[in-house]
């Protein structure tokens, strides 16, 4: 169970976060959505500890205030940046195995459990013939996952993943978002998670979270949350939204022109110019 | 607490090998250490058989019952000359060698050298403070370790002071302030030596380019406490530089508290280096070359590297100390010289292969 209440988060003089709240049940999934600059990433980046924030970030009870001791944390909550540092000669081995760090003695070596939770993790992202690879070998989504399988291998309750599909391809993508997903259902694991693919949000996530400019807009389960008139607001996309199997699927559309726009035209067709500009559109609504 | 996660860890049949210390990187690294010491006991001038001066050394262990052919002189040259000496060079070799990678692995900068923080420059202050202020004499020189070592300290101790700014201390703003520190107290220093006669110039020049040449026991035992500690402290750090490599935030992530741990191995470096230069004067490069070496030859994970930094460093400077000798001999050349000289070849060697290596 995570539970963030009236988190605020000021940076360089500027309030990014104001008084963000949610709670995600144990084995629960909220997929944070938001235009660029919404403030998703220090949402994320302030349930891991990494910035000063005002309010609270609970994990089953434990409450992580800011002072809260890096490994015990760490035990708790595993976070997935949005742009990681892969040290290039590395080898993607001893790269998982940093997710250890918590849990083996603090100057100590790994124990052989240590190294089972690795090799398992390796294999189940598809890791295991790189397992000796430097990083600095591997293409952008095989460092993707080899930053994954570091989280997963801190064996924490809570997941927190910043994007964590960008680079993958759709098969990838669906392979940990598959993975995520049998792993909460097997463990209970509890899934913080910012994604722009609104579609991968709706099949995966049980609740939305909408953020926009450091303020949540709307919470709820993906069907409430995404209507064509939301999404036009907030991102000034034009979009349709279909009933999915698993939850809606939005599909991005070419907006309408506006009927206006024809009227006193006369002989030039509408050029480009004269698409409505999303802006606009948000103000039309 | 929080409830674990608890992967199921059974029925993978996959053997990971991470990066550990093996007798196959331990060994040779030894085996060189020996050479480089047994090459530092036979050479010098009093004209001692080497053979002798091995059967000396051997006579003294234990039941091994060999008999020494060297007369009391020469025993008195193996063990309070040439003996402290050689230990002395792998005591700095070590410790200069160990605090560079440190560093490389805390400022996550290739180019990182135990210098990089103020301590050459402070030490330097420190020799030359000494020096000046007793004349040259033989009480000033008895002085120069300490003074040095309270330099070296002292201007490590002001570039933390100075990098602090409103948003706390990076590691970049570290480096700044070491250089604008190291340049203050070298201007300074440069100052008292035009101020001085030669005699003191002479005396100051040669503690700044290195050398193991005066030593005698008492500086090894002067010293030893110290780079002692900070190899320890170091070898038990290791796995915290891996840790390190992924950068602050992703580092604290997985549970290190970066501040502290940065902390604690710079001190302990800069302690280290602090006490080498004290008696060694400023000897360069050992700090770089020895890690990237390393590097190439046993891979980047500090598990190893720090370890092997220490055998290896040692060792390179022992053999660059019998190069400095030998050499020109009967003069002696300057240590720091040497290692500058062997140094910085082999670096733009080490150079070209990382290239082909990433
Ligand atoms: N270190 C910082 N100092 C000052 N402002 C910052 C800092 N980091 C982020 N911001 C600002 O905070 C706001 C929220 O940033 P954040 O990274 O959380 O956005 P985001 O929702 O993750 O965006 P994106 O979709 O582009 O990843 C942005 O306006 C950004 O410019
Ligand atoms: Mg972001």
């Amino acid at each position: 169970m995570l539970t963030v209440s009236r988190l605020c988060v000021d940076l360089g003089g500027r309030t990014v976060l104001h008084g963000v709240s949610a709670a995600v049940p144990t084995g629960g999934w909220l997929a944070v959505v938001g235009p660029n600059g919404a403030g998703k990433s220090t949402l994320l980046r302030a349930v891991a500890g990494l910035v000063e924030h005002r309010g609270s970030v609970e994990v089953g009870g434990l409450a992580l205030a800011p002072g809260t001791d890096r490994r015990r944390r760490a035990r708790a909550v595993a976070y997935v940046p949005q742009r990681s540092v892969l040290p290039p000669t590395m080898t993607v081995t001893d790269y998982v195995l940093l997710g250890r760090f918590a849990h083996h003695s603090y100057l100590g070596a790994e124990t052989s459990r240590d190294r089972r939770v690795t090799a398992a993790v390796v294999e189940r992202l598809g890791l295991a013939a790189l397992a000796g690879r430097p990083l600095g070998q591997l293409s952008g989504g095989e460092g993707q996952r080899a930053v994954l399988a570091r989280a997963l291998a801190q064996e924490a309750p809570v997941l927190v993943m910043d994007e964590p599909t960008t680079s993958l391809d759709m098969g990838h993508s669906q392979l940990v978002m598959e993975l995520t997903d049998e792993l909460r259902r097997e463990t209970g694991l509890t899934v913080l998670w910012t994604v722009h693919d609104l579609n991968l949000a709706a099949q995966y996530a049980d609740a939305v979270l909408l953020l926009h400019d450091g303020r949540v807009a709307t919470y709820g389960p993906a069907e409430q949350v995404l209507h064509p008139a939301t999404v036009s607001r907030y991102f000034g996309a034009t979009v349709e939204i279909v009933a999915g199997s698993h939850g809606p699927v939005v599909v991005p559309v070419r907006p309408l022109p506006r009927a206006a726009a024809y009227a006193g035209a006369g002989a030039a067709g509408p050029g480009p110019a004269e698409r409505p500009q999303p802006n606009e559109t948000r103000s039309s609504k | 607490m929080p409830g674990r996660l608890a992967l199921p860890d059974e029925g993978t049949a996959l053997q990971l090998q991470p990066a550990r210390l093996r007798a196959r990187h331990v060994l040779p690294a030894v085996a060189f250490l020996l050479v480089a010491a047994t090459a530092s006991l036979v050479t010098g001038p009093a004209g001692l058989s080497p053979f002798g001066v091995v059967e000396e050394v051997v006579s003294k262990l234990p039941l091994l019952h060999v008999h020494s052919p060297l007369g009391p002189t020469g025993s008195v040259v193996v063990w309070q000359l040439r003996m402290p000496e050689m230990v002395l060079g792998l005591l700095v070799g070590a410790v200069l060698a160990v605090s560079g990678a440190s560093y490389q692995g805390v400022f996550l900068n290739p180019l990182a050298d135990p210098y990089l923080l103020g301590v050459a420059s402070g030490a330097g202050l420190g020799a030359t403070l000494a020096i000046v202020s007793g004349g040259g004499t033989g009480s000033a020189t008895s002085a120069v370790p300490a003074a040095a070592f309270g330099g070296a300290v002292v201007a490590v101790a002001a570039t933390f002071a100075l990098s602090r700014s409103r948003h706390g201390r990076s590691t970049a703003s570290l480096i700044l302030a070491g250089v604008a520190v190291a340049a203050f107290f070298t201007a300074v220093q440069t100052f008292l030596m035009q101020e001085h006669s030669s005699i003191e110039l002479q005396a100051i020049y040669t503690w700044l380019l290195g050398g193991l040449s005066t030593a005698g026991w008492s500086q090894v035992l002067l010293v030893l406490p110290y780079i002692a500690a900070s190899s320890a402290v170091l070898v038990c750090s290791r796995r915290l530089l891996d840790t390190m490599s992924v950068g602050d935030e992703e580092a604290m992530a997985l549970g290190l508290s970066v501040r502290h741990a940065r902390l604690v191995v710079i001190g302990a470096a800069t302690l280290g280096t602090a006490a080498a230069v004290s008696v060694s004067g400023l000897i360069g490069f050992v700090g770089i070359i020895v890690p990237h070496a390393i590097r190439l030859l046993a891979g980047p994970s500090y598990r190893r590297l720090v370890p092997l930094s220490l055998l290896y460093g040692g060792g390179f400077l022992v053999l660059a100390d019998v190069v400095a000798r030998t050499a020109l001999s009967p003069q002696e050349v300057p240590l720091g010289v040497v290692t500058a000289f062997l140094g910085a070849p082999f670096f733009l060697v080490v150079l070209r292969q990382s290239r082909k290596l990433t």
